[in-house]
């Protein structure tokens, strides 16, 4: 019946409302060609994936590595200060009349996924070399959900002792860590990582020459320049080995002043190279700050105008 | 008849749309202290549609290279926060229709939007246009921005360091998409 409605209209008038409504669309469709582009890309999302940045403002949390590394012909150097005992309170202004004892390091990156480092700690007058190779970077969006970085560190002290090192050879320690790290969000980032320290002349005589720990770390970032932090270690033996043994942590608060990340914490290890801060045995804390500057070494030209 | 109205549609309005992959954009920052310059060269997409003389402009935030790549992290983590807003936009008409099919050196301005770190501003951006043969053509052009403009924070410390002005500077050449 429509059908028959239809075919009795004038043909002419059919095509002509036909193919207005057909321009009509097309011009529609046009308009849309052009703005769904703008449209998509007005989007605030990523397109591609890349490597998550700043996870932790340091290479270091604040006794131990994080999964940090300076970028490639980046030269970091880094001062770590620690006062006295603070728990003898007023009478040596919570530790800072002991005055600071110093660790100096310097690291450079030749790759952007490996860096040499050499340090100095005045606690024990050790000097250490490490190694410091990146193994995944986390990424966003999706893709490697971790970081992971491993670090090899060789210490020598420069006490000569003959009871305590008879030989040369037992002046030597060794530290093998492998850390993973996560950036959670814009603010929190969480570090976990597995430690083995090798002594050739153990601490104590009831201590293993090796042992392992357990590292966690925590970091919230609370304005663009200003982050909390927390680190702790955990022995993988039986209190028995060491009844003295104090788990090393440290907290403290990090700011970013343009180039200078500079920290200020508080901790009860022992030393200050991390094998000492490992082996806390004494009770006591510290107040203390590390001072970090990056130089770059890579070349290009500086655009002026 | 759809399809071949669509297609003349197409054909007529992207003949006249150039577009740029090799869109390199710069910014130059001098401060008392401190002069900071960074490039962005895989970073950025643009065309031109001279049917409609309308410009967009998209550049990758994470694109910047400073030879300090500290700084690039800050500039990513707290200054542009890049995680945030990703892009920059430029989205606008050109002020005066343009011959872009005669081969000469040519003025162009347009009007429109910028969008940086999130924030939207109209701005009138001028350039260069050498129009070459086989429908390429070579822009340039520089201009100013305010990071205070765009609620970029500069904390009070780093003032010296940092210019309230940051010369942006374009470069790209765009070739007819047909």
């Amino acid at each position: 019946m429509d059908r028959h409605r239809l075919s009795s209209v004038n043909p002419c008038t059919r095509i002509k409302t036909l193919s207005y409504r057909k321009v009509l669309l097309v011009l529609i469709w046009i308009k849309l060609d052009c703005c769904s582009f703008i449209s998509i890309a007005w989007g605030q999302t990523l397109e591609e994936r890349v490597p998550v940045l700043a996870t932790f403002k340091g290479t270091r949390l604040y006794n131990f590595h994080t999964t940090e590394i300076p970028a490639a012909h980046h030269l970091e150097f880094r001062v770590a200060h620690r006062f006295g005992d603070l728990t003898q309170g007023y009478r040596n202004f919570f530790g800072i009349d002991a005055g600071a004892t110093v660790r100096v390091s310097l690291g450079y990156s030749p790759l952007n996924w490996a860096e040499v480092g050499i340090e100095r700690t005045g606690i024990g007058k050790w000097w250490n070399g490490y190694l410091k190779l990146r193994l995944l970077r986390q990424t966003e969006p999706g893709g490697i959900p971790i970081s992971m970085t491993w670090i090899t560190s060789a210490f020598v002290t420069e006490v000569q002792d003959s009871v305590r090192y008879p030989t040369f050879s037992d002046r030597w320690e060794y530290l093998h860590q492998l850390l993973i790290a996560r950036k959670f969000s814009r603010s929190v980032s969480l570090l976990a990582g597995a430690l083995v320290l090798h002594q050739n002349m153990a601490l104590e005589t009831s201590l293993p020459n090796t042992w392992g720990w357990a590292l966690l770390g925590a970091r919230l970032k609370l304005t663009s320049r200003l982050t909390v932090f927390a680190e702790g270690c955990l022995p993988l033996w039986k209190r028995s080995v060491l009844p003295s043994y104090r788990l090393p942590w440290s907290a403290g608060t990090e700011i970013e002043t343009g180039g200078h990340v500079f920290q200020i914490g508080l901790t009860n290890a022992e030393g200050l190279s991390e094998n000492r801060t490992l082996l806390t045995q004494r009770f006591l804390l510290r107040l203390g700050f590390n001072i970090s500057r990056i130089f770059s070494f890579q070349g290009g030209p500086v655009y002026g105008p | 008849m759809k399809r071949w109205l669509a297609t003349l549609c197409l054909t007529t309005t992207w003949a006249q749309r150039y577009e740029t992959d090799t869109l390199v954009i710069r910014f130059y920052s001098d401060a008392p202290l401190e002069k900071i310059a960074a490039e962005n060269k895989n970073g950025c997409r643009s065309w031109i549609d001279f049917a409609t003389d309308s410009v967009y402009v998209q550049v990758r935030i994470r694109g910047f290279s400073f030879p300090n790549k500290l700084m690039e992290e800050h500039f990513n983590e707290n200054y542009l926060e890049s995680d945030k807003y990703p892009y920059a936009y430029f989205r606008g008409k050109l002020v005066a229709p343009f011959p872009y099919t005669q081969p000469g050196t040519y003025a162009v301005s347009a009007r429109g939007m910028i969008e940086i770190h999130g924030v939207r501003r109209e701005e009138v951006l001028s350039g260069v246009y050498e129009v070459k043969p086989q429908g390429v053509l070579q822009l340039s052009g520089r201009f100013l921005v305010r990071p205070t403009d765009y609620k970029i924070k500069i904390p009070r410390l780093l003032w010296e360091k940092i210019a309230e002005e940051v010369e942006v500077s374009f470069y790209g050449i765009y070739r007819r998409r047909d």
